[in-house]
């Protein structure tokens, strides 16, 4: 039937979300483009729901602990080889594709943020836990790496150029090059210390990139700072008592005010720059190509009832984690009380790079996405594969390993259940090109693919529900 | 606005069970609003071969402005005696039509109200028994 004074098509349609989620503005300032809800929810040609993920060990591990780690070694050389490590409890084990388990030592401390780091140069995959001096393995033998000052690392020792970093209650320490057994202690000139106040948080290695120059060292973080790490001669013998010739490493504060407290959060996204999430609970971001960075999580502070990145459980900061997989920069917090990451959120890396977008230069994140409760995600992208891996967050869950963001899944693995996916998309509130008047609305109109189950409309206004749970039937 | 005739996953792989093309929904409101956002609920599973995943690509209402009615709606006309009720098809281009134009102006709430007017009669006006089914009941009161 037609109407009279309708409200033509285009004012009465609403934009497609390629903005992503706003929680930081009002309802009504939110612009067209951008989303009040987006859970479990994504924007690829359409809204549609996020990949599920699987079980890749078909059954718990062990109870009462969590995955504290996981790692896709690559090792061999010519003849390559690979293995899964993960930690949980006292253990370091192997987890085969069928999610069959070798226990490679029963001999951390239980319970410990670990930490793994591959390093070509030994062929070996080094493991840190910020309680145990330093473990190696080789894919053979693992063993705890004896030689000259040896260090119990606080978290991720990182690679630069031909030598080891590794955070220590002293500062940052380093080994001679090309080998693991011989590090520096507390040096006069070896050690890199912070010029503020409190320990090293993280270390995270990255070239950064200059007009014609690259700048080979890392990004040093503490809670509330961060620095640059350069140099391109680290020394010849760190455990000396002076520096040789030539060498010119340096440290130099970036930012004294943004740092970091969760250094599984710390990513470097191809292209695009290092990522990390923030103590004061946000999202920073240093573009590839520059020292300046900026805060790129504002639209996920809520200020509404919807919970975001405001509401992260400010004593679990150690355990968020971000990660970069299939063009999303994914962000996994723990809320509440929680003690392991409950809610993810997705930055999307096309909306962020394509070179024809019209929007602004910010990051376009969807989510929350609820339902999986993973603490640790590692990918696994070499020797043919392109995975994404993560650990069980939950310990009353039990030690599971899944295969993330698994394609045509519908389901989320959680310990030994199989959930279903709940996605719910809520639009912007539009006017309707009359914001002054009410406006009478007959019905919702809809264009969908692949309706098999029965989704369900909502109404709001901004004031409150209008009508809520009507089926959306084909017409 | 934007769809596919054949959805790929990132892997490449064809995503096999959407449907070449959008089809069309509709969902019934009826209600009145200012400002207004959609909010689509649905629970996507996957069992086998079996597999409930939505994908939406527009969204839009069919709203008037509230002033305004459906070219036709229903409208039942008591005699001021109650002696005789006409049921009859009114249209928006008659006289009733004006007045309701008229009185949309003065009303303020979705509650029912009463206007008097003078020619050619005077009527009781349900306005909001209007706005929501399309349908007025339309009294002579003298």
């Amino acid at each position: 039937m037609a109407l009279r004074r309708q409200v033509p098509e285009p004012l009465a349609t609403w934009e497609d979300p390629v903005l992503g989620l706003n929680l930081f503005d009002s309802e009504e300032d939110l612009r067209p483009g951008e989303a009040r809800f987006m859970q479990n929810c994504i924007y690829r040609g359409g809204v549609r729901v996020r990949n599920g993920n699987s079980r890749l060990t078909p059954n718990s591990i062990a109870s009462g602990f969590s995955v504290k780690s996981g790692h896709r070694f690559y090792y061999g050389g010519s003849n390559p080889q690979k293995s899964r490590l993960i930690a949980y409890d006292n253990k370091i084990s192997t987890i085969t594709d069928g999610g069959a388990e070798t226990v490679l030592t029963s001999g951390m401390t239980s319970n410990k943020d670990t930490f793994f780091t591959t390093w070509t140069i030994t062929d070996k995959v080094y493991v840190s836990n910020n309680t145990d001096v330093l473990r190696s393995y080789d894919g053979t033998t693992f063993a705890t790496v004896t030689g000259t000052n040896i260090p119990i690392p606080r978290g991720r020792i990182a690679p630069i150029l031909d030598r080891l970093f590794a955070i220590t209650t002293n500062g940052i320490e380093r080994t001679s090059p090309r080998v693991d057994n011989v590090w520096s202690s507390n040096s006069a000139w070896a050690t890199f210390r912070p010029s503020q106040v409190g320990l090293f948080t993280a270390i995270h290695s990255f070239n950064m990139r200059g007009t014609d120059t690259l700048y080979p060292g890392a990004l040093a973080f503490q809670a509330h700072a961060y620095y640059l790490i350069t140099g391109t001669d680290f020394g010849s013998d760190a455990s000396a008592a002076s520096a040789s010739a030539g060498e010119d490493g340096s440290i130099q504060i970036l930012d004294p005010n943004v740092g970091c407290s969760s250094p599984y959060s710390v990513v470097t996204v191809p292209g695009v720059g290092i990522f990390w999430f923030t103590t004061d609970l946000n999202v920073y971001w240093v573009p590839e190509g520059s020292l300046r960075g900026q805060y790129v999580g504002d639209k996920l502070r809520s200020n509404s009832s919807t919970i975001g990145i405001e509401s992260t459980n400010k004593a679990q900061l150690s355990q968020v984690w971000m990660t970069y997989f299939d063009r999303f920069l994914v962000l996994g917090i723990p809320t509440g009380s929680n003690t392991y990451p409950n809610i993810q959120f997705w930055a999307d890396l096309y909306e962020l790079t394509r070179a024809d977008k019209t929007h602004p230069s910010t990051a376009v994140w969807y989510g929350p996405m609820i339902g999986q409760t993973v603490g640790r995600v590692w990918r696994e992208d070499q020797q043919g594969e392109l995975s994404l891996r993560g650990g069980e967050g939950n310990s009353a869950t039990g030690v599971f390993v899944y295969t993330m963001s698994e394609l045509a899944r519908f389901k989320d693995a959680v310990g030994a259940s199989d959930n279903d996916i709940t996605s719910i998309y809520q639009t912007y509130f539009k006017d309707l090109g009359a914001f002054s008047r009410e406006k009478y609305i007959r019905s919702a109109n809809l264009e969908l693919q692949n309706v098999n189950g029965t989704p369900t409309l909502d109404l709001l206004d901004l004031d409150g529900t209008i009508i809520s749970g009507v089926p959306i039937t084909a017409v | 606005m934007a769809f596919w005739n054949t959805f790929h996953w990132s892997d490449g792989t064809l995503w096999s069970n959407v449907s070449s093309r959008p089809d069309i929904f509709t969902a019934p409101i009826d209600r009145s609003a200012h400002f207004v956002s959609a909010r689509i609920t649905m629970v996507s599973s996957s069992s086998g071969s079996t597999t409930a995943s939505l994908v939406i690509h527009t969204l839009s209402l069919e709203v008037n402005t509230r002033s305004q009615l459906p070219d036709y709606y229903e409208a039942f006309i008591d005699r001021n005696d109650n002696t005789q009720r006409i049921s009859t098809m009114v249209r928006h281009t008659t006289g009733v039509e004006d007045l309701l134009t008229e009185t949309s102006e003065l009303l303020t709430t979705e509650t029912s109200e009463t206007l008097i007017l003078d020619e050619p009669y005077s009527f009781v006006v349900n306005r909001q028994h209007l706005l929501m089914n399309k349908r007025s009941r339309i009294q002579p009161t003298g």
